[in-house]
């Protein structure tokens, strides 16, 4: 219960807004006061909380939040973002300024027919099919009860993403949607918000990233609903590349229907404090989904990856690679949940885990669970958590390489399996780039 | 004439317990000089202590690389100075290529001596006719050092780093062990193309048959830690016929408490 003596600094940010968005048709209403009343009543989690054992959200909950001016987002060029975006990568793009679609800083260009992206707020304007599409799925698959960050989403979120693939279209060339807090003379709070639908027999590929820019603080609470549908196949990224002044929360929440098949990977680069929870859902026969991530920390940060993969229905395959880099006295946090239900046998899941700690200071705390209730399953998880190669820095310095740079090549090498099969390059070159500037 | 290299009465630990007791040699520029002796006598951990590697501690004595205190320099440094080790168990890197791993070990090595990085193009003609030399697939070259690869394709690949880095003092460890006869010839072959009045090497071997092809100038037995005996390269033939025990046995006679059971 939310303690009545302390306001809660994000509702208050809200209550204290200049412009309160408008709350959208009746529908979406009723799903927003649902989202108020349950983050109302629940308050941001405390560590007793099962979920947030290691992450402590209080130095959110501290700070004194503002919404941010609508203006923010017409005083930023093309130029001012360009170095947030992939370099040679001329695709599709939406840019979100502190949840607000910016057309201006937006290409859409000439989509092929078939593919829909736009703006929620525009979809829901057009009243069209889009907008019938977004009514059956917005708000309807994250969790508003038990979950309070997606509450706090649905209740304030202004805009969000909307791409939809109709059926047995593919498009291997990704769009591109890119998250920008940007805070002026004050902390600013922000929700990103996302949907994604693929119809059956569909391919896209999805990009979302997340930055920011200005002091002091910045908070990015983002919620991505995806569903998968029947033989559809979905290739998303998740690029976070915050910096220390930043506290961000990412939820993803998919669905993967029957035969239909996932491939997400998600780089947590920076911030503060992050935590990103993702919650897929194998929701049909044969349907797939290959999660990976990598999450780096230094200095003070906090980062902390949640990932929840439920086998729902026979045949089902997972395969779970997640990497840590650890460095300073950062603290990262990993669970990996993986929940196989009593229908679902021949289930194959795997879960990989590798932690490297680059200093005496860093810490890593795991949290693997397994719930089986399927008896003719295949579940293999391991986890390894160390620090360098002794030898194999001995190696390359014998060799003749500086001992840092040995280190960096070596640290590197750990994080580069999780980049080498992203597409497109230019995505994959950024962030070998991005990983790299970390390491340096 | 400094000499290449001068050992001077080394003692050495690891984990506590002295491996090398008063290890002394010599070696200048244009010889090349083997090293045999039983499991256990210290081989390995002087070239790993050569090498720089921190696992080994030097409890006394002095180690001179071209007329410079050895062992005051880092790992990279000494390799920069010329120095090479072969591995005797070659390591794979995952996720470090070889080619990236050559090309920056070759630009440490070219920045230390004032010479500008080798581009792209004429490294990797470099890099494919070296390769070539030692019959490692240019194929394999894009993959992560050593992953996949045979005990002689890595044997091989450390010979290939040989030519590639062109050391002034290189110490092979045991490069022979698991070899073929075909891949020793290969191997041999490479050493050979190297041999120079500028360049010294280290030959660390078990077994006398690397020798027929690497035709040593010395022979030295290490025994318990010590250079036992040296000789010229019949001493090899001879060690081989009599074997380990002969040396044991002359130890025992100059000194009885000397040798450990």
């Amino acid at each position: 219960m939310n303690d009545t003596q302390t306001p809660d600094t994000l509702l208050q940010a809200y209550e204290t807004a200049q412009a309160p968005a408008p709350a959208g048709p009746a529908w979406l209403h009723a799903l927003r006061t649902q989202g108020f009343d349950a983050y109302r009543e629940s308050g941001l989690p405390t560590i007793r909380n099962e979920e947030w054992r290691y992450t402590s959200v209080s130095p959110i909950a501290k700070i004194s939040w503002r919404v941010a001016p609508q203006e923010f987002g017409s005083r930023l060029r093309p130029l001012d973002i360009a170095r947030f975006l992939p370099a040679g990568l001329d695709v599709p793009r939406l840019v979100f300024i502190n949840g607000r679609l910016v057309t201006r800083l937006s290409t859409q260009g000439r989509l092929a027919a078939g593919l829909h992206f736009l703006g929620l707020r525009e979809a829901l304007e057009s009243k069209g099919p889009s907008a019938r599409v977004v009514q059956a799925h917005l708000a309807r698959h994250a969790e508003i009860e038990g979950d309070a960050f997606t509450a706090l989403n649905t209740a304030f979120f202004e805009n969000g993403a909307f791409i939809h693939v109709q059926r047995g279209l593919g498009f291997d060339q990704p769009v591109q949607v890119l998250h920008l807090t940007v805070a002026g003379d004050q902390p600013v709070v922000a929700q990103p918000r996302a949907l994604i639908i693929l119809d059956e027999s569909s391919r896209a590929n999805v990009i979302e990233i997340f930055a920011g820019l200005g002091a002091p603080a910045r908070f990015a609470n983002s919620v991505s609903e995806m569903i998968v549908g029947e033989n559809a196949h979905l290739e998303h990224s998740l690029v976070q590349f915050e910096d220390d002044l930043a506290y961000h929360v990412g939820t993803q929440r998919v669905r993967v229907d029957r035969n239909g098949s996932l491939t997400s990977r998600c780089f947590a680069l920076g911030a503060a404090l992050a935590r990103n929870n993702l919650h897929c859902v194998l929701n049909g026969e044969g349907a797939q989904a290959t999660l990976g991530g990598l999450f780096m920390g230094r200095g003070s940060q906090h980062v902390d990856e949640h990932v929840h993969v439920e086998h729902s229905k026979p045949h089902g395959t997972s395969r779970q690679l997640y990497r840590g880099v650890l460095d300073g006295a950062s603290h990262g946090v990993f669970s990996g949940k993986v929940v196989v239900r009593p229908d679902a046998q021949k289930t194959d899941a795997q879960q990989t885990k590798n932690n490297l700690l680059l200093s005496d200071d860093a810490r890593i705390d795991t949290k693997p669970q397994l719930e089986i209730y399927a008896d003719d399953v295949k579940c293999a998880h391991g986890a390894t958590s160390g620090r360098l190669n002794e030898e194999a820095l001995f190696f390359l310095r014998s060799r003749g390489l500086g001992e840092r740079e040995a280190r960096a090549l070596l640290t590197y090498a750990f994080a580069a399996e999780l980049i080498e099969t992203v597409k497109p390059q230019a995505l994959r070159e950024a962030l070998s780039g991005l990983v790299q500037a970390r390491l340096t | 004439m400094t000499p290449l290299l001068e050992i001077k009465d080394l003692h050495v630990s690891v984990e506590g317990s002295e491996i090398l007791h008063g290890l002394s040699l010599t070696v200048n520029a244009g010889e090349v000089h083997a090293i045999m002796g039983p499991n256990g006598s210290g081989k390995s951990t002087l070239t790993k202590v050569l090498a720089g590697h921190e696992a080994y501690q030097v409890t006394s004595g002095s180690v001179l690389f071209k007329g410079k205190n050895l062992l005051d320099l880092e790992p990279e440094v000494r390799a920069r100075e010329g120095l090479f080790l072969a591995f005797q168990y070659p390591l794979e890197i995952p996720g470090v290529s070889n080619t990236y791993f050559l090309r920056a070990a070759l630009n440490a090595h070219r920045k230390h001596r004032g010479l500008p990085d080798l581009e792209a193009g004429p490294f990797l003609e470099l890099v494919k006719a070296k390769a070539k030399f030692v019959d490692v697939d240019p194929a394999l070259l894009n993959r992560p050092i050593n992953e996949g690869f045979s005990g002689g394709e890595k044997k091989r690949n450390e010979i290939l780093q040989m030519l590639m880095l062109e050391p002034t003092l290189a110490l092979l460890d045991e490069t022979d062990s698991g070899l073929d006869i075909d891949a020793l010839k290969i191997v041999a072959n490479g050493v050979n193309s190297l041999r120079a009045k500028e360049r010294g090497f280290v030959v660390v071997t078990h077994y006398q048959r690397l020798l027929d092809y690497i035709v040593p100038d010395f022979v030295h037995v290490l025994f318990q830690g010590k250079i036992a005996k040296s000789g010229g390269k019949q001493l090899a033939l001879e060690l081989e016929k009599k074997g380990y025990a002969w040396i044991e046995e002359e130890q025992a006679a100059k000194d009885p408490g000397s040798v450990r059971v």
